[in-house]
Order: structure tokens, then sequence, then C-alpha cells
């Protein structure tokens, strides 16, 4: 926070002392006074944006959880479904992302997909490692209780996983915002992306630096929320975490 | 009640298998408290791990009760060096978790047997605590309630009190002690502490280093119940001094 508040008094007395002109860098001052005077502007991209991503997100979510508990679950998928989703993973999106546009048009729905696309991958690498991390002992353990298959799923694998998943997520939820903005940028009318693109069509360099401090809070917001969740869900491990550094400050 | 006969377990590897016992025979008898000790790699979790049934033998046979182990049997309670309780789980769920598993017990008839070892375990006030709240003896001791909770005839532990300080190890052996007087079960006790083996036991066997055979099995005739006082007499010191010789022999220490 404190190393914040510096940045923006260093590129807030950067700016005025070296008389840089707002169309190369504008300063926070500036900047904050085009968010608030192009605030509806702002909100109502912001919106299609955090729509796309969310929707993307959720979406990721959804696909993610079954597909990682198939992936440990049967040795078939894991030689199979886990080696082809990290082969495409190894296709750039980004350049894949005008091929979307071209086949799906310039609506939401290939913002969604490329959303999706960036923030699955993480979600299921996390969760698949929590899934397999488990202690071997607890596993004999658990054996020794002659416990199903789905047992060892629904009450040591998945409890375990739950700390991965929420990493993943985080990194998901972010990636998922990179996603929309990206796809934005090859082509459409709104949102946040397009927003950028239309600022610097114009050099309107305050109004791009205005969207971009926007989808930097958007990314924090999204981050957030991840976390609030992950607080009530998991309690039992986010305390531990926190317990663990707890230490002397000086 | 468990019965060995001519065990051999070899571990597959690359570059040539690991040969973890051969020709392992030997039987507890219903009720007893049998220690085993034995030098480091000889094989003594692997002993237990195929008891247990979550190991096939390579040659040779295991029964428990007359009845050959083919897999996982009902009528066993574990207890390993560490406490591997589930972190998500409060300590009453964490023992509960044995009873939720096994299809053949009424869930809500247990949390008072549970409570009751909770209780006698000294952990009193802490079911709804979860693992990192409790100490490391604490912790054990949730496990040992764990093991204990579907009144099994059979206790198989793995240097239980491994990880536990000296003082803990003597306050756990003399509850062990007491716990088990309250309801004799066959114990197969495995520890790398000759002491603690012959204070809790009514045999002790020794085994060789790997590959692990049965070196000798020693009779404990000594008084119960036993007070850690009993570890300053004569017979006691012979005791462990016999053991301490055998394992000795084997290039221990
Ligand atoms: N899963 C495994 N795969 C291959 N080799 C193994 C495996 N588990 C144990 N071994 C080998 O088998 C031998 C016996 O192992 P085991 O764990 O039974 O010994 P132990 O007597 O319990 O030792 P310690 O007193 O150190 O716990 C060891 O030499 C070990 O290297
Ligand atoms: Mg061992």
């Amino acid at each position: 926070m404190a190393a914040a508040i510096g940045l923006v008094a260093v590129w807030q007395l950067g700016v005025q002392l070296l008389a840089i002109p707002d169309y190369l860098l504008p300063g926070p001052r500036a900047v904050a006074a085009t968010v608030v005077s192009e605030r509806t502007l702002i909100f109502q991209h912001g919106l299609v944006t955090l729509y796309e991503a969310g929707l993307g997100f959720t979406l990721a979510l959804v696909f993610a959880v079954p597909v990682s508990v198939i992936i440990v679950w049967s040795k078939v998928a894991e030689k199979t479904v886990l080696p082809l989703m990290v082969f495409l993973q190894t296709v750039p999106k980004v350049a894949i992302a005008p091929l979307f546009i071209i086949w799906f048009g310039f609506g939401p729905f290939p913002k969604v997909l490329i959303s999706f696309l960036l923030a699955y991958f993480p979600i299921v690498i996390e969760m698949v490692t929590g899934l397999r991390d488990v202690n071997p002992t607890v596993l004999d353990l658990a054996r020794s209780m002659s416990i199903t298959p789905f047992q060892t799923f629904t009450k040591i694998r998945i409890p375990n996983s739950l700390p991965y998943l929420f990493s993943g997520l985080k990194l998901g939820a972010l990636l998922s915002l990179v996603g929309a903005i990206v796809a934005e940028f090859m082509g459409s009318m709104d949102g946040l992306g397009y927003l950028v693109l239309y600022a610097n069509d114009r050099m309107d360099t305050t109004l791009c630096f205005a969207v971009l401090v926007v989808l930097l809070l958007l990314g924090k917001a999204l981050f957030s929320v991840v976390e609030w969740v992950e607080r009530y869900a998991i309690a039992w491990h986010v305390v531990v975490r926190e317990n663990e550094q707890i230490m002397f400050t000086t | 009640m468990i019965t060995l006969d001519g065990v051999h377990l070899t571990y597959p590897h690359k570059g040539g298998s690991i040969e973890a016992l051969t020709d392992v025979s030997f039987s507890a008898r219903e009720g007893e408290f049998l220690s085993i000790v034995g030098p480091s790699g000889c094989g003594k979790s692997t002993l237990i791990k195929i008891i247990a049934g979550l190991l096939p033998t390579s040659k040779g046979e295991a029964r428990v009760d007359g009845k050959l182990v083919r897999g996982p049997h009902p009528n066993v309670g574990i207890v390993f060096q560490e406490a591997t309780l589930l972190a998500w789980r409060s300590v009453l769920r964490n023992i509960m978790l044995q009873i939720e598993v096994r299809q053949e017990f009424e869930n809500d008839a247990y949390v008072p047997r549970a409570r009751d070892l909770i209780k006698l375990a000294g952990l009193d006030g802490f079911e709804d605590r979860y693992p990192w709240e409790l100490s490391g003896g604490m912790q054990q001791r949730v496990s040992f309630c764990r093991a204990l909770i579907h009144d099994p005839p059979l206790l198989l532990m793995d240097e239980p009190f491994g990880a536990l300080d000296a003082m803990t190890r003597d306050e756990m052996g003399v509850w062990l002690q007491k716990t088990w007087m309250e309801r004799a079960r066959t114990v197969l006790f495995v520890t790398h502490d000759i002491g603690e083996a012959v204070f809790l036991s009514d045999r002790v066997m020794v085994m060789t280093a790997r590959p692990g055979r049965v070196k000798e099995i020693m009779e404990i005739d000594l008084p119960r119940p036993r007070e850690l006082r009993i570890t300053e007499e004569i017979e006691f010191v012979k005791y462990v001094s016999h053991a301490r010789r055998l394992m000795h022999a084997e290039g221990y220490y």
C-alpha cells in the first residue's frame, strides 16, 4: 500500500517537474479527474467487460472442477484429456482470437470464449495437483477402513484439493479479465478493451490511462472476491496460512 | 489371532528389487500385546501393512482370525507415526471418519462413544477444535481415538510415539497400557525404543536387519499394571539389555 502511494507520488512529481505533456504521460491527478468526468462511459464499457470476464470465469470454474476430478479418477482420462489440454495450451490464445471474431462475430460470445480458454487451464492444473497431493499414509489409513473409491474423493481428495483450487481460481480470475480485454482488442464495439483502442485512436492518453486504472481496480476486485469466498469456504486452511505469518514486527 | 507363515515381501524397483522380508513366521495370541523391534529398514512397517491387508505378500500367507488376509479387513484399527488427521475436520469428526466410511455402523450411535474416548484421552473440551490447534501429542491421541472408535479386536501401531518427546512418550505409554488393560485386544506395536517395548509388551519380537527375519521372540514376565518405576528394576534392565545385544549382533547402533 505504502509502495503504491509512493509510486503515485513519484509519478505526479516527475510529470510536473519534467513538464511532460498529457498526451505522452498524464499525471495521476489528470487521470483521476478523467475517471471521474468520464465515469458513465467507463462504467458502461466496464460492465460489458465484467460480464464477459465473469461469464468466462464462471464457465471455466464449472468446467474445470469436474474435469479435474475425472482426470484424477480415471487413468484413461489422465493419459488422454490432460496431455491434450497441455498441448492445446501451447497454442497462443492471442493468435486465435481474430479467428474467433471471424467465426463468431463481434458480439460477446468470442470474448467469453477467449476469457474461458485463458482461465480454465490454471484451475485444472491446480486442482489436479490438489486431488493427487494427498499424504500416502492418509490413503493407507483410509484403505484400512475399507473406504470406497467414491468416498476417497468426497471425504479426502476433494477437501484436500480446495486450497489448490482457490489458488487456481485467483489466477483464473485475473486471466479471465485479460482474455476479455484481448478479445475486445481484436474486434469489438464496446468493453474496456475497445475503449482503450478508441482513446488511443484519438490520442487521448489520459482517457487511456483512466481505463487502465479502472482495469487494475477491476482485477483487484475480482481477486478479492475469490479471496473472500476462500475465507468462508476453507477457513481451516486460511487460518493456518495466516498463523504461519505471525511474527515479530519491528 | 494373527499368524504369519513363511512371508516374503519383495518391493519391485528399477535396477533390482528390494527384499524387505524373508521367511517371516510368527503368531500373536488373542489379546496379546506384542512389540516388534529391529533395525531401521528391516521391514517393520511393511509387516504392519501386510497384516492390515494393505500390501499383498510376495510369498507365504498372513492370517487374521484364521482367515487369509486378501485386502483391508474390517476389524482393525491403525495408528501411524504421524497423526494423519484431516486438516478440515474437527477432532470429533476426525474420529468419526472411521465410522462414516465403514457402512456397517450406525453413525449417530457412535458419537457418545467418541466423546467418551476423547475424555479418556484427556482431550476434554477439544471436540470441536481443529488439528492445527493441538500439540503433536494431542494429535496423536486423537488418532488413537480414531483407531479405537469401532472397538476393533486388533490394533496395529507403527511407531505411534515416534514423533513425541520423551516425557509425552512415557505418559502415552502408561495411558496405552491402561487402555489396553481395560479391554484386552490384540496389539502389534512397532517401535525403535526397546525400553518402551519391554515396558508395554507381553512379548517382544526382535527382527534382523534387512531383509527382515524374526531373530527372537522374548517373553516379558513382569507383573501388570507396570509403573514407570519398573524401568529401574533389575529384571526390566535385563530384558532391555538382552534385546539390545540381539540388535547389536545385527550391527545396529
Ligand atoms: N514402497 C516401497 N517401495 C520400494 N521399497 C520400499 C518401499 N517401502 C519400503 N521399502 C524398502 O523396504 C525396506 C523395509 O521398509 P520398512 O518401511 O518396512 O522398514 P521399517 O522397518 O519400518 O523401517 P523404519 O524403522 O525406518 O521405519 C526398506 O529397506 C525400504 O527401502
Ligand atoms: Mg517404519
